[in-house]
């Protein structure tokens, strides 16, 4: 019997080529789609779970609280670990961390590497497994460094590194102890490789010293604690250790952990972070399915109406209805075995434009069994889905009333198949409009003017040996015409994240204020390098020596926060040192997404860690060829690594501008599908009008006339599903926005434009069928009557 | 073998009902062969389809071999018809996916025919209707009266005790359509149960007893 059903589903199958293949594409597309999104899911999900004590491991943070509101740190000061692991009882260990990017160089070789400075401990509490070197004791010496398997054949090809001594920064040598197993993709932590976090002591740090808040800290509980006890447990203690340290009697600061297990998926306030690309994306990918299946069953329905003869005859021969049902669900089956086969090859094909999309590296294991579950699941789900109604409404169909053959069959569930057509382009069009709004509020992010000026602005990576000839190397860098202004400071000016803390003073300070007064280390010509706006007094400058020794260049909002009228010349005290104001700057943003302005103390320092080239936009490759010789002539050795500032400020959004090309391609992809199967009913409509239309020709109708007829009532659906739809995705985006602190205007011009799309679409898809029916020969049309 | 008590059929159009049989009370043995008559319209295939149970009845009693058709539940109606009923059209009505084998094979896949036996009926058909050599082809292959052969022998494979033809010959011509008639009365002759609507008197003189349909009434039956 099953094998008579394959027959015949394979022979009518045959005999329809085209609704075969809009029906098969169309599914196969909806399926490739959301096979690749649920592998980028499932990778996701997957992040960390490789490390033994996933669910043991967690993140001290530290919840500040500022007159400018929260601010939520990651890292620690160095005692702190230390003092978790002896004093809380459900703190097994700890784990320091430091990352960096560092120059390692060994023979020839010389480039930079992430290295992670870290406590021993690091290769007990996650798992990092190791290939050579035994675990308890490879980062026991402070000299020691511990490679990737890749970085170890970087640097050493094939000889055996164990031993051999690695060039870190150009200064210190450090001796390979032991070879790490390469970090798998869906690790929070990598690093090329890991340093003994000692080290620092060996390099003037003291680690038992109470100083800057800059170790990540882990913390390893034992099994038979919860993290949310832990938590409370560690909010205590630190909390009285911090009031005893600030001599108070309470503190309004908390402390808590964020475990390893949301570490990857969840911001730190823990309320989104990647979390929510995930749900968005699975979302899209049912959502791109479930219209790949709707086409299915719209399809099946619409030619089930060309098929009923023969599902009459069938039943007059004496088929029963369920063995009808069975017939067309084993039809469904196939079809969608098959577009699961065509998907697979689809998937595998674009893999790798996908993977240049999301920027990951997935692969696909076609035999794991999650694959095979997932695989048979999608095909039991369309199937059934798509066949379950056809052979529902065929199968039931009294032979008679089929084989009456004046009846039309085709109007059998016409309105359900209208409801299905709103639903895949009202789908489609929340789709678009939401990856519109993607799309917006990305460039309007991009383009946000933050106060400062990016565009043009070189910075150097690794300032190595320049920063003790920075004045000449400044000199020398100036020769070029291409070059405009150099400056040199502490951070980037996207991020600047240092405090100068509590210990700062004014004239009648109000002693109830606690202002965190952000700073940077600033050189000269910072405010051209940048484009700041002196608004009061001026920046550092050479023709006033004295501005270097005891000046200060506060921003507007430090101003403005601490109370000082008349600003110019008053005093500004930190850590002890007296200052006068000698300049105000107007206030720039000094994190990219955050829209507080907060006040800022720029402070003079000959050079820092980074250097800033205001370029000629005129002839850029010649300007970056003279800062590379200048550079060569001060550092024969280093590394001339560069990044542009308003590169390194995108980079910032590559997680949501990946979220936006992926929702644009879904959306693209959710609207093809949906234009398919319009096709596909559209051809349907004209073969079922066939008669209708041989009439009105032969009364005259003119070829416009026709088209307007085939289209009218699809123009119309995609009318009201735009209409129905815009509203869902309207307060969609409402609530998207709502997390931003800069929100992109999303007017009714957005409404308009995918109500365009979908009816460009629609009308191109339904108009060559109507087109073609209008132009049949009415007698052809009329002789089988 | 059938027996028909005050059937009636109509559909509503509106809030009228438009009557297509009135009030039929018809009996049939075993073994007749009967010509339904009537002008176009008159209800004859309705009543044909009532009978081989495609249609339903709006009203009256329907028995077949002693069981109130009207009261039974559909399963239990399709088996009654598998079991014991064959019908033929005007087109034919074959599956135009399947090859004539195919087609004859259908309605014993339906009925769960084993395979080897299933084999065995469909050769004994081919050969009966001097069909083998036209058993690989499609019915598009086959002329309309080669296609009405194929009809009338699917209808029979099973060994129905009732074979229903609405209009077997009227898409034949007069040549392929006696050939039909006179398998019939072979058919009959043999023990089949036959009845068939027609326009033609030609065909109706094979049959021994007609009744006339004449706008949904039982005009006579002689």
């Amino acid at each position: 019997m099953l094998a008579h059903y394959v027959r015949s589903a394979l022979r009518s199958v045959a005999r329809q080529k085209g609704y075969t293949a809009i029906n098969i594409i169309g599914l196969a597309v909806g399926m490739s789609v959301s096979i690749l999104i649920f592998q980028w899911v499932l990778h996701e999900i997957s992040y960390d779970t490789d490390h033994a004590n996933y669910n043991r491991t967690a993140l001290v943070v530290w919840a500040r609280q500022l007159d400018t509101g929260q601010q939520l740190v990651p890292t620690q000061q160095s005692p702190l670990g230390p003092l978790l692991k002896n004093n809380i009882p459900g703190i097994e260990e700890y784990v320091r961390l430091q990352e960096e990017v560092l120059t390692l160089a060994h023979a020839d070789e010389s480039s930079s590497e992430a290295v992670t400075l870290a406590d021993p401990s690091i290769l007990s509490v996650f798992s990092y497994p190791l290939v050579r070197g035994n675990p308890a004791s490879v980062l026991t010496e402070p000299w020691s460094i511990v490679l990737t398997e890749t970085t170890a054949r970087k640097y050493f090809g094939d000889e055996d590194p164990i031993g051999q001594s690695v060039t870190v920064e150009g200064q210190f040598s450090c001796q390979v102890t032991g070879i790490l197993r390469d970090i798998p993709a869906n690790t929070s932590l990598r690093f090329d490789a890991l340093v003994p976090l000692q080290v620092l002591e060996e390099i003037g740090a003291d680690l038992d010293r109470w100083a800057g808040a800059d170790y990540t800290t882990w913390v390893l509980l034992s099994e038979t604690v919860s993290c949310g006890d832990a938590s409370a447990a560690v909010d205590r203690y630190c909390r009285q250790l911090l009031a005893e340290q600030r001599g108070q009697e309470e503190v309004s600061d908390s402390f808590f952990l964020h475990p390893l297990s949301r570490y990857h998926l969840y911001s730190l306030a823990g309320d989104s972070g990647r979390i929510t690309y995930v749900y968005a994306l699975s979302v899209a990918a049912i959502v791109i399915l479930a219209i790949a299946c709707l086409n299915f069953v719209n399809l099946s329905t619409a030619r089930s109406a060309t098929r009923t003869r023969e599902i009459g005859v069938r039943k007059v021969v004496g088929a029963h209805r369920t063995q009808i049902a069975r017939q067309l669900l084993t039809e469904s089956l196939l079809m969608s075995v098959v577009s699961l086969a065509l998907a697979l090859t689809i998937a595998e094909l674009v893999l790798p434009l996908f993977n240049e999309l999301s920027g990951k590296e997935l692969s696909f294991h076609f035999f794991s069994a999650e694959f095979v579950a997932l695989a048979l699941g999608v095909i039991v789900i369309t199937g059934v889905l798509a066949g379950f109604y056809p052979a529902l409404v065929v199968s039931s169909l009294r032979p008679a009333a089929i084989l009456r053959s004046r009846s039309d069959p085709g109007r059998s569930g016409l309105n359900f198949r209208r409801v299905l057509t709103l639903v895949q382009f009202g789908l489609s069009g929340i789709l678009i409009t939401a990856s519109v709004v993607i799309y917006y509020q990305l460039d309007y992010m991009r383009n946000t003017d933050l106060g400062y000026v990016r565009e043009n602005v070189v910075f150097l990576r690794h300032m190595g040996g320049v920063q003790s000839h920075y004045a000449a190397f400044k000199d020398k860098l100036l020769e070029s015409p291409g070059v405009l202004d150099v400056t040199s400071s502490a951070q980037l000016i996207t991020h600047i994240n240092s405090t100068i803390g509590p210990n700062w003073d004014i004239d009648g300070k109000d002693s109830d204020l606690n202002l965190e007064i952000h700073f940077d280390w600033v050189s000269f010509d910072y405010d051209r390098v940048f484009g700041l706006e002196v608004s009061e007094g001026r920046f550092y400058s050479q023709a006033f020596p004295s501005d270097t020794i005891d000046g200060i260049v506060l921003n507007q909002s430090a101003v403005d926060m601490m109370g000082i009228d008349d600003p110019i010349g008053k005093r500004f005290t930190y850590w002890g040192r007296d200052r006068r104001i000698i300049g105000v700057v107007k206030d720039f943003h000094l994190e990219p997404l955050d829209e507080s302005l907060k006040p800022l103390a720029l402070i003079y320092r000959e050079s820092g860690d980074r250097v800033f080239i205001r370029i000629s936009a005129d002839d850029i490759p010649s300007a970056l060829a003279h800062i590379e010789s200048v550079h060569a002539e001060f550092q024969p050795e280093g590394v001339f690594s560069y990044g542009f500032l308003d590169d390194a400020y995108q980079y910032e959004f590559r997680s949501e501008s990946r979220m936006g090309r992926i929702a644009a391609s879904a959306a693209v992809l959710a609207l093809f599908v949906a234009c398919l199967g319009m096709l596909g009913l559209a051809s349907y409509s004209a073969e079922r009008r066939t008669k209708e239309i041989g009439i009105r020709r032969v009364h005259g109708a003119p070829t416009g006339a026709i088209v307007w007829l085939l289209s009218r009532e699809f123009l119309l659906l995609v009318g009201v599903s735009c209409a129905i739809g815009y509203p869902i995705a309207y307060l969609w985006a409402r609530n998207w926005l709502d997390g931003f602190a800069y929100r992109a205007d999303t007017g009714p011009l957005i409404f308009v434009f995918v109500a365009t799309v979908s009816l460009v679409a629609a009308l191109v898809s339904v108009g060559y069928q109507a087109i073609k029916a209008a132009h049949t020969n009415p007698v052809e049309a009329l002789k089988y009557e | 073998m059938i027996e028909l008590r005050n059937i009636a059929k109509y559909y509503r159009t509106g809030s009228v009902n438009t009557y297509v049989l009135r009030r039929i009370t018809l009996d049939i043995r075993e073994g007749e062969f009967i010509s339904i008559m009537g002008p176009s319209g008159a209800g004859k295939s309705t009543l044909l389809n009532i009978v081989g149970m495609l249609d339903d009845a709006s009203e009256g009693e329907y028995s077949f071999l002693g069981e109130p058709v009207h009261q039974l539940n559909e399963k239990k109606r399709a088996s009654l018809y598998k079991e014991h009923m064959g019908f033929i059209f005007q087109s034919y009505h074959l599956i135009d996916e399947l090859t004539v084998y195919e087609n004859l094979e259908t309605p014993l896949l339906y009925k769960k025919i084993k395979g080897s036996q299933r084999k065995s009926m469909v050769c004994d058909t081919l050969d009966r209707f001097q069909i083998v050599g036209k058993k690989d082809l499609f019915p598009n292959q086959l002329s309309g009266g080669q296609q009405q052969l194929v009809g009338v022998a699917r209808a029979l494979i099973a060994n129905p005790k009732l074979l229903l033809a609405d209009e077997p010959t009227g898409n034949l011509h007069s040549a392929q359509g006696k050939e039909i008639m006179d398998l019939f009365k072979k058919l009959n002759e043999e023990g089949t149960t036959i009845i068939q609507a027609t326009h033609s008197e030609t065909n109706s003189a094979y049959s021994r007893r007609i009744i006339r349909l004449h706008d949904g009434w039982l005009e006579s039956d002689e």
